[in-house]
C-alpha cells in the first residue's frame, strides 16, 4: 500500500523506530530527506561567513549526518533506503512528494516548531499521497 | 569539521567511456580502491555494493549515485569520484541514469568519520551551482577537486548583488545629474503658464537626481532582493523625507489612499468569493458542457480566466483555472504545459478587460479619473478582440496536444475536489458577485447623481461590500480580513505610489514628458495632432517590454505622471496614453516567467504538481510571440482610435 514513503527527519531522531515499524509493515523502501536551514546558508566552507551563515551550515551538516545515520540504521534493520539528494522546505514538500513519486510522507510533528506548528495552507489539499504526522512523545 | 580533500582520491579517479552496467563498474571501483590500498578483497568490496544497492538505490537523483558502506574488511575511509561518458541506469530516485559517482568506504571504528565525511559530500552536491561544476568538469579528477575543495566565496563574490545594486545606484545618481542639468524647460508658452519653469533651477535639478535614484534604486532593489521590496520602498521614501525632497503632507496624500483602499476591499471581496467556491461553481458548470472535448476545454478555461481576470483579479482567476487544469490533468494524463502557458497568457490579457482586473487598472482608474465605463469603451473591445486572438494562437501553437483526442472527464469527481460547498453561501457568494459588479460598472453615475467626486462611489461600493461579508461571517470576517488581505503587497503598493508620485512633484515626468514630445516631434514633424500617436506607440511598447522584466507597477506609476502632464500642457487626444499604458502593462507581463503575478502563482502551482521547474527559455520561445502579436493589436487599435480620443 505504501510503497514508498518519504520521510523528513528531525534533528531528535527518536521518531525512527516508528518509521522503521511501519515501512517493516508495509515494506517500503524509505526516502529520507531533511528540513532545509531557512535562508542565507551559504555553500559549503566559506571565509569570512556571517555568524548566522555559520549557523545555518551547522545546522546542514548536522542534517546531512542524520540523514545518513538513519539511512545505516534502516539498511541495518534489513528496510530499504535511500537518500535525496537535496534538503527540502515545507513549501517545496508538495514538489518533492511528486518528483519521488511517493505513497505517504511521514513528518515529525517536532520540525514543525518553528513552523507554529502549522502546515502551508495550500500544502495538504494539493499533496499528491496522505501525510503522517508523527510524535514520539 | 572533515576536510573531505584528505579522503578523497583524486589521482585515482575514473573516467569511463565505454558502455557499462551498474555491476561492471562496481567491479572497476572494487578494483581501484584494492590498488590505492583502501581494502584487500575485491570480491567483499563488489558484494557489498551489490548488497547495499539492494536494500535502496544510492542514486540520490540529478544524475548522481553515493553509493557507501562500513566494513571490517577496509583499512581507512576513502572516496573514489567515477565519471561515466554514458550515463547507467541506476534506479535513482528521480529514475535519472547516473553520470557520476561518488563511492565512500571506511572501516567500522572510523563510523563517525564516515558520517561526516558522507555529510560533507552530500552538502557539496546540495548545492546547484557545485553539483552543475561537478558534472559538467572536464574529467572525474577536476570533479573529484570541485567536491573535495568547492571554489571559495570571497566578500566580492558573497555580495556581488550588493555590490552591484550599489554600483548601479551610483551611476544612476551620476547619469541623472548630468542629464538633468542639460535639459531645460522652453521658457515660453504653455511651461510658463503651468509654473514649470522652477524645475529648470538647479535646487529643483538636484531634488530631481535624489528621487530618480532612489525611485530606479527602488525599482533595481526590487528585482534583484524580491523578498525586501518593502523595506527597499521604505527606505527609499525615508530617504526622500530626509533629504528634505518631499514633505510629509505630500507624501501621504501621494500614497493615493482610495486605489489603496480600493484594492485591500476587491482583496476581501475576491477572496470570500474564491473560499466559498463561486468562481469555481461557475466554471464546473460551463466544463459540463464542453463533453471532454479536449480544445474546446481549452478555449473555456481560456475564457473564463479572461473574465475573471477581468472582474475578479489575475491571481484568483488563474488559481481556478489553472487548477481545474491541474484537476484534469491528473485525470486525463493531458500535457500540463500547454495549459499553463496559455491560461496564464488568457489571464494577463483578461486583466485589462476591466477597471478591477490588475493594480494596474486601478492606478490608472485613479489618477486619470477614469471610469468603469470608459474602460468598458476603451480597454474591453481591444481586451476582448485580443483574447480571441491569444485563444487561436494557443489553439495553433499546442494543436498536437488538443485535436484528435479525447478526455474522459467527469465533472462530479471535479467538483469533489473542490470540496463541500454550502449551497446557501454559494447563492449569497453568486448574488454578491453580481451586485459588486453592477456597483462598480454604475459608479461613475451614482457619483453624478449624488455629486460626489470621482472614484468616490467605486470605492465606498467595494467598502460596502466588504462590510456586509465581514458582518455576514461574523467570527469568520476577521480572519478573511487578516488573512484574506496581502498587507505587504498593499504596504508596497504605498510606498511605490509616493515614490513615483515624487516624480511628477519634483519636475522629472514633466522634463520626461518634454523628452518624449521632442523624440515624437522629430518622427512625426510639429503637427500637434500627430505627436500623440508615436507618444501613445512608445508608451505601449517601453511599458510592455520593461514589463516582461520588471514588476509593471512601478513602470506604471511612473508613467502615470507623464501622461498627466502631457493632458496638462494640451497634447490633444492624450487620453490615449492611458490605453496605450495599460495595454502595455497587461500584456506585457506574458513575455516572461517573471513577468507578472498570476505567471509566478500559476508556475509555482504547476512545479509542486508536476515536480518539474519551467525554464526561462521554454516560456520565454511561446511569450514572445503572444506578446509581440498582442502588443500589434493594440497599437492597431491606438491607431484606428486616437482621433476619437478626448
Amino acid at each position: 500500500m505504501f510503497d514508498r514513503i518519504l520521510y523528513i527527519i528531525s534533528e531528535k531522531q527518536e521518531e525512527k523506530e516508528i518509521v522503521m515499524n511501519f515501512a517493516r509493515r508495509h515494506n517500503s523502501t524509505v526516502l529520507v530527506s531533511g528540513l532545509s536551514p531557512l535562508d542565507g546558508c551559504p555553500p559549503p566552507r566559506t571565509e569570512g561567513a556571517t555568524r548566522q551563515a555559520v549557523r545555518a551550515e551547522n545546522y546542514e551538516r548536522q542534517c546531512w549526518r542524520s540523514i545518513y545515520w538513519v539511512e545505516e540504521e534502516l539498511k541495518q534493520s534489513g528496510i530499504r533506503a535511500s537518500v535525496i539528494a537535496h534538503l527540502t522546505t515545507l513549501d517545496n514538500l508538495q514538489f518533492l512528494a511528486n518528483s519521488t513519486h511517493c505513497d505517504l510522507i511521514i513528518l515529525p510533528v517536532s520540525i514543525l516548531a518553528d513552523h507554529d506548528y502549522h502546515l502551508p495552507e495550500e500544502l495538504l489539499p494539493n499533496l499528491p499521497c496522505p501525510i503522517l504526522l508523527i510524535n514520539n512523545s | 569539521m572533515i576536510d573531505p580533500k584528505k579522503f578523497i582520491l583524486s589521482d585515482r579517479s575514473l573516467d569511463i567511456n565505454e558502455i557499462l552496467t551498474q555491476d561492471e563498474i562496481f567491479h572497476l571501483i572494487a578494483r581501484q580502491l584494492v590498488s590505492a590500498g583502501v581494502a584487500t578483497d575485491e570480491t567483499f568490496l563488489v558484494n557489498q555494493l551489490r548488497e547495499r544497492e539492494k536494500l535502496g538505490s544510492t542514486g540520490v537523483g540529478y544524475g548522481i549515485a553515493l553509493p557507501h558502506f562500513i566494513g571490517d574488511n577496509i583499512n581507512q575511509p576513502a572516496a573514489l569520484i567515477v565519471r561515466l561518458k554514458h550515463p547507467v541506469p541506476w534506479n535513482s530516485i528521480d529514475n535519472e541514469p547516473v553520470k557520476l559517482i561518488v563511492c565512500l568506504v571506511a572501516p567500522e571504528k572510523e563510523r563517525n568519520l564516515y558520517l561526516s565525511l558522507l555529510a560533507e559530500i552530500a552538502r557539496s552536491l546540495n548545492t546547484p551551482q557545485l553539483r552543475t561544476a561537478a558534472l559538467t568538469a572536464q574529467n572525474a579528477a577536476s570533479a573529484a577537486r570541485i567536491i573535495a575543495t568547492p571554489p571559495h566565496q570571497n566578500f566580492l563574490k558573497r555580495n556581488r548583488r550588493l555590490i552591484l545594486f550599489f554600483g548601479l545606484v551610483a551611476l544612476i545618481f551620476i547619469g541623472a545629474g548630468s542629464i538633468l542639468s542639460h535639459i531645460s524647460l522652453p521658457a515660453a508658452g504653455i511651461y510658463q503658464e503651468l509654473g514649470y519653469l522652477r524645475f529648470n533651477e538647479p535646487e529643483w535639478i538636484l531634488r530631481q537626481q535624489l528621487t530618480i535614484t532612489l525611485f530606479l534604486a527602488m525599482v533595481i532593489g526590487t528585482l534583484l532582493f524580491w523578498r525586501f521590496r518593502v523595506a527597499i520602498a521604505a527606505a527609499a521614501l525615508g530617504t526622500l523625507l530626509i533629504a528634505g525632497v518631499m514633505d510629509l503632507e505630500h507624501t501621504v496624500k501621494f500614497m493615493s489612499i482610495p486605489t489603496i483602499l480600493f484594492i485591500m476591499s476587491m482583496m476581501v471581496i475576491v477572496r470570500w468569493l474564491q473560499n466559498i467556491g463561486v468562481f469555481r461553481f461557475i466554471v464546473l458548470k460551463a466544463i459540463e458542457q464542453v463533453k471532454g472535448i479536449p480544445w474546446l476545454l481549452l478555449l473555456l478555461l481560456m475564457a473564463f480566466s479572461v473574465i475573471l481576470g477581468g472582474f475578479a483579479d489575475e491571481v484568483s482567476a488563474i488559481l481556478v483555472t489553472f487548477g481545474l487544469a491541474l484537476e484534469v490533468s491528473r485525470r486525463t494524463k493531458a500535457p500540463l504545459v500547454p495549459f499553463l502557458l496559455s491560461l496564464v497568457f488568457a489571464t494577463n490579457v483578461g486583466s485589462a478587460l476591466t477597471l478591477v482586473g490588475n493594480p494596474i487598472g486601478v492606478y490608472i482608474a485613479f489618477a486619470g479619473g477614469l471610469s468603469f465605463e470608459d474602460f468598458l469603451r476603451w480597454a474591453t473591445p481591444v481586451s476582448a478582440i485580443t483574447a480571441i486572438i491569444v485563444a487561436l494562437l494557443c489553439l495553433i501553437l499546442y494543436r498536437r496536444h488538443f485535436f484528435n483526442t479525447r478526455y474522459h472527464l467527469d465533472v462530479q469527481q471535479l467538483e469533489k475536489t473542490a470540496g463541500n460547498i454550502d449551497p446557501i453561501k454559494l447563492r449569497v457568494g453568486l448574488i454578491t458577485f453580481f451586485i459588486i459588479i453592477i456597483l462598480i460598472a454604475l459608479h461613475r453615475r451614482f457619483e453624478v447623481w449624488l455629486g460626489l467626486s470621482d472614484g468616490t462611489a467605486l470605492v465606498a461600493s467595494a467598502l460596502a461590500v466588504t462590510g456586509f461579508i465581514v458582518f455576514y461571517e461574523q467570527e469568520k470576517g476577521r480572519v478573511l480580513v487578516e488573512r484574506g488581505i496581502d498587507w505587504w503587497t498593499l504596504l508596497f503598493f504605498m510606498f511605490l505610489f509616493a515614490n513615483a508620485a515624487c516624480l511628477e512633484y519634483t519636475g522629472v515626468t514633466t522634463k520626461l514628458g518634454y523628452l518624449l514630445l521632442n523624440f515624437a516631434e522629430k518622427i512625426a514633424g510639429t503637427n500637434n495632432c500627430s505627436l500623440t500617436l508615436p507618444a501613445a506607440l512608445s508608451f505601449l511598447w517601453i511599458s510592455g517590454i520593461l514589463s516582461g522584466f520588471v514588476d509593471n507597477l512601478p513602470i506604471v506609476a511612473a508613467l502615470a505622471p507623464v501622461v498627466k502632464d502631457l493632458i496638462r500642457i494640451g497634447l490633444p487626444h492624450a487620453s490615449i496614453l492611458w490605453w496605450a499604458l495599460l495595454f502595455g502593462g497587461c500584456f506585457g507581463g506574458n513575455l516572461t516567467v517573471i513577468g507578472s503575478t498570476a505567471n509566478l502563482v500559476a508556475v509555482g502551482a504547476f512545479e509542486r504538481a508536476s515536480g518539474r521547474h519551467i525554464r526561462f527559455r521554454e516560456w520565454f520561445k511561446f511569450g514572445i510571440i503572444i506578446t509581440a502579436v498582442t502588443l500589434i493589436i493594440s497599437s492597431i487599435a491606438i491607431f484606428c482610435q486616437i482621433n476619437l480620443a478626448p
